[in-house]
């Protein structure tokens, strides 16, 4: 098992998941169940859900490790015409990796490692949108040290401290013409970013359970990005080959409420709420080192709004080590009609999602999940480029996970 | 264990083969019938790009492209264009090259494409494989369509290559297909052929004729219930040809400046003697002298200063100008440049074939094509699509090609686009625009 996780972490890379470039996939009992998770633990997941919970967590030692595979579909549609583009779809892989401890009857610890943001998307050679985008490749590999405290029976408190190694690649072409094709140029850069994670677990009765959590943003301050440049022979002492680039790249805050009601042993339901501050995203500004004439610092307006996200989701066990899940949500687009880029081409979603627990041996459980997204077909552009059209998308995504607990 | 994950398996193949499925372009024709479309014009209808006619600009001629889209419909049943052999035509292509000039400066410009012109395949008649759709000749004005004859030796090569028969008209060869629809763009070089040889060579059509003869072409292809769309002609200063060369081209310093003031100043004091605008040369961009053939600059030895607002069309031989005294110590001759009299010649006669234009469509239920509002348009703001900039600027404003008056592929989209728009409008149509950015452009080294 160590290798496989190994593996997938080798190939990890992300894609749009959530809406904007938030990848809402940090759990497989919390992705087959609508991806709630602030107002009860799934398992270790709690320490990304909501780090208050696992003050509650009753296990002495848990891990937990699960890893995704998204099929997803972009298509654009050209206004009045027949035009189609689609994205090739590289599978994308989110993981994650959970380690639960607890100290004693009050103090529990935890080390979270996942990836909450990311996108990765690749545009058809030669597409009508290239000199917006051709293909971005974006992640956040997050680490999450975390400590909880039980200060009651009804209350627990916990926070961690967000570690994120981000980095991102993006690419569009040049509407400058030579004899292979239009120029290029290829933007490489990365930053590490500090942030918080935490939050409050109450425990209002025997049925019922309650959760806010709050994650902080965290601004990318690129410093030392590199910007490549490819265009014709007669136009290179217009274009510098190569030069360094300063941008700023936003992940936003989360508030989470969470509430979880289980009328019995068998079953639970539930449901979250997420905020998402999406205004931080208000530009994406690319200040080169070097311009001339025809390569001019980029100012690239975004104008996100803040979101919401309504999650629901159930659980039944049918027997004492098989256990079904359930749940749905609605992710509202946080991007705004005319500033929307084929790089990120959001849309209203609506997800589906199903899974299972199978527990093959005393201490060790096997999650699968099934999600299925669908995005409400959307009529938008991106203004300052004149650049309109149909866009629609969808993905499946199936994801195992493992615990392992005592 | 695996067992139970197996039906899980079944279930994400299956679902991740699914596509997504959009809601496809509904087109209709509306008021009109594309199944037998044919085009009628220049230069402009045939394809010519950069100099010359040859195949891959041909295909992608404004015509092509809305075929293209009449197709993509399914309501067009044929569209045939008389492809040139290659890519050399008549062997006036140009292309992107560096050349050197007369001061040993190797700098980026038009050069010629080939030393190879391949004249006697183009030559050769493709008359066989007719009838063709896409009726424009090169050179064409509007009485030439009418003209029997006009396919003979004698006549013009271009359409002696395509036409059934030498003394068939360009008109009788469209009627013969029983048009249901017609695009016709035609007038450009009623103006344009004294405009280019700026005002020396063939006279201004006149706008009664012009009228009269356009009349009868639209009323032939009106026959039976059919229309179609007529383009307007564009003003000469929506083309790169007369705005890349700017009037105060003529840089001095004050050695050179001092010089000119001195050789001219025996023009300064007949021009005085004779109520004229006498000569002045600064240091900096100066004023070019012209040629100027109106009376009126009789007694100064028909030379002067050029005005602002007077044009320098782009086929001035630079090197004249750069080492040779071309616009200093000799005057910048006559062909080169529109005087503001001459301007007010063609533009009083662009004004009133566009008038014509819109009359004629009235009365037989065309549609029009303001293609000169819309190059106005480009000229003033430029035109941003799909992330890339278009303007009227030479080379770099995407939208004529080397020759600086006829259109790059990107150029001939957005005009189709345009016909589109108002073919949809007037006919209560819905024809497929075309992806503007999917055509060549100008192709840099």
């Amino acid at each position: 098992m160590r290798t496989t996780i190994l593996l997938f972490l080798i190939m990890a890379s992300l894609q749009l998941m959530g809406e904007g470039y938030q990848v809402n996939l940090q759990g497989q009992k919390n992705t087959a169940m609508g991806h709630t998770g602030t107002g009860f633990i799934a398992g270790p997941s709690i320490i990304h859900f909501n780090p208050g919970g696992l003050g509650f967590y009753e296990k002495k030692m848990a891990f937990n490790a699960g890893v995704s595979l998204i099929f997803s579909n972009n298509l654009y549609q050209a206004p009045n015409s027949y035009y189609e583009a689609e994205t090739e779809n590289p599978i994308g892989t989110p993981f994650y990796f959970y380690g639960a401890m607890r100290i004693n009857d009050k103090m529990a610890v935890g080390l979270g490692v996942n990836t909450p943001y990311g996108n990765r998307l690749k545009w058809e050679d030669g597409w009508a949108g290239r000199y917006l985008n051709r293909d971005i490749a974006l992640q956040a590999i997050t680490l999450q040290p975390t400590f909880s405290y039980k200060i009651t029976d009804w209350l627990s408190v916990g926070a961690g401290l967000l570690v994120a190694f981000n980095s991102v690649e993006l690419s569009k072409n040049i509407p400058v013409t030579g004899t292979d094709g239009d120029g290029l140029v290829t933007l490489e850069g990365s930053k590490t970013t500090f942030g918080v994670n935490a939050g409050l677990m109450f425990k209002i009765s025997d049925e019922l359970t309650a959760g806010i959590s709050y994650r902080s943003q965290m601004k990318a301050k690129v410093t030392d990005g590199t910007a490549a440049l490819d265009v014709p022979d007669a136009l290179s002492s217009m274009f510098p080959e190569e030069t360094g680039f300063e941008a700023t790249l936003p992940f936003p805050a989360n508030y989470n409420f969470g509430l979880a009601y289980q009328p019995s042993d068998k079953f639970m339901i539930t449901a979250d709420i997420n905020y998402v501050q999406w205004d931080v995203y208000d530009s994406l500004n690319f200040d080169f080192e070097e311009n001339t004439e025809n390569f001019q610092d980029s100012y690239n307006p975004r104008e996100y709004t803040n979101s919401f996200i309504y999650r629901i989701g159930a659980a039944y066990k049918w027997k004492e080590e098989v256990t079904f899940r359930a749940g749905a949500y609605f992710d509202a687009t946080p991007i705004d009609d005319n500033y929307f880029t084929p790089e990120t081409p959001g849309t209203d979603k609506i997800g589906i999602t199903g899974g299972a627990s199978i527990r093959p041996f005393e201490n060790f459980e096997v999650d699968v999940s099934l999600l299925y997204i669908h995005g409400m077909k959307r009529e938008s552009g991106y203004e300052p480029d004149n650049f309109e059209g149909t866009f629609y998308t969808n993905a499946v995504i199936p994801g195992v996970g493992f615990t392992y607990s005592f | 264990m695996l067992k139970k994950i197996y039906p899980l398996l079944v279930i994400v193949l299956v679902l991740s083969s699914c596509t997504i499925e959009p809601e496809e372009f509904d087109a209709k024709q509306g008021a009109a019938d594309f199944s037998t479309t044919v085009f009628i014009g220049n230069s402009l209808t045939a394809g010519f790009s950069s100099g010359e006619l040859y195949k891959s600009a041909q295909e992608e001629s404004f015509p092509a492209i809305i075929a293209q889209s009449m197709n993509q419909a399914g309501f067009i049943n044929q569209f045939k264009q008389p492809l040139m052999p290659g890519e050399t035509g008549f062997g006036n292509r140009l292309t992107l090259g560096y050349s050197t000039n007369c001061e040993g400066v190797t700098d980026l410009g038009p050069v010629p494409y080939s030393d190879e012109p391949d004249i006697s395949p183009a030559m050769a008649s493709v008359a066989s494989e007719g009838p063709f759709q896409n009726l424009g000749v090169p050179g064409a004005k509007v009485a030439d369509l009418i003209t029997p004859g006009y396919g003979s030796s004698a006549g013009n090569p271009y359409f002696a290559r395509f036409t059934s028969d030498p003394m068939n008209t360009i008109l009788q060869e469209a009627t013969a297909q029983n048009p249901t629809f017609s695009v016709v763009w035609i007038g450009n070089n009623d103006v344009l052929g004294y405009a280019t040889s700026g005002g020396t060579g063939t006279p201004i059509t006149d706008p009664v004729t012009f009228s009269a003869n356009l009349e009868t072409v639209v009323q032939s292809l009106s026959t039976d219930g059919a229309n179609g769309v007529l383009c307007n002609i564009p003003d000469v200063t929506s083309t790169a040809y007369f705005t890349t060369v700017p009037y105060y081209g003529l840089v001095l310093d004050a050695d050179q400046a001092h010089a000119l003031m001195e050789s001219y100043e025996g023009y300064n004091q007949l021009a005085e003697a004779n109520d004229l605008d006498p000569m002045s040369f600064n240091i900096g961009p100066n004023s070019f002298i012209i040629e100027d053939k109106d009376p009126t600059y009789d007694p100064v030895g028909n030379i002067r200063q050029i005005d602002p607002g007077e044009l320098i069309a782009l086929e001035i031989p630079l090197d004249s100008v750069t080492c040779y005294g071309m616009g200093s110590a000799t005057p910048i001759p006559d062909e080169y440049v529109l005087t503001s009299t001459e301007l007010e010649d063609i533009n009083s006669a662009i004004a009133a074939y566009n008038n014509s234009i819109a009359d004629i469509a009235d009365t037989y239920g065309w549609a029009v094509t303001d293609v000169n509002g819309m190059l106005a348009d480009i000229a003033q703001n430029g035109r941003r699509i799909g992330g890339k900039s278009y303007s009227i600027d030479f080379v770099t404003g995407g939208l004529f090609s080397l020759d600086g008056i006829h259109l790059t592929g990107n150029g001939n989209a957005i005009v189709a686009n345009e016909i589109i728009e108002t073919i949809n409008l007037h006919f209560d149509a819905a024809l497929p625009k075309a992806m503007v950015n999917n055509y060549t452009g100008i192709i840099y080294p």
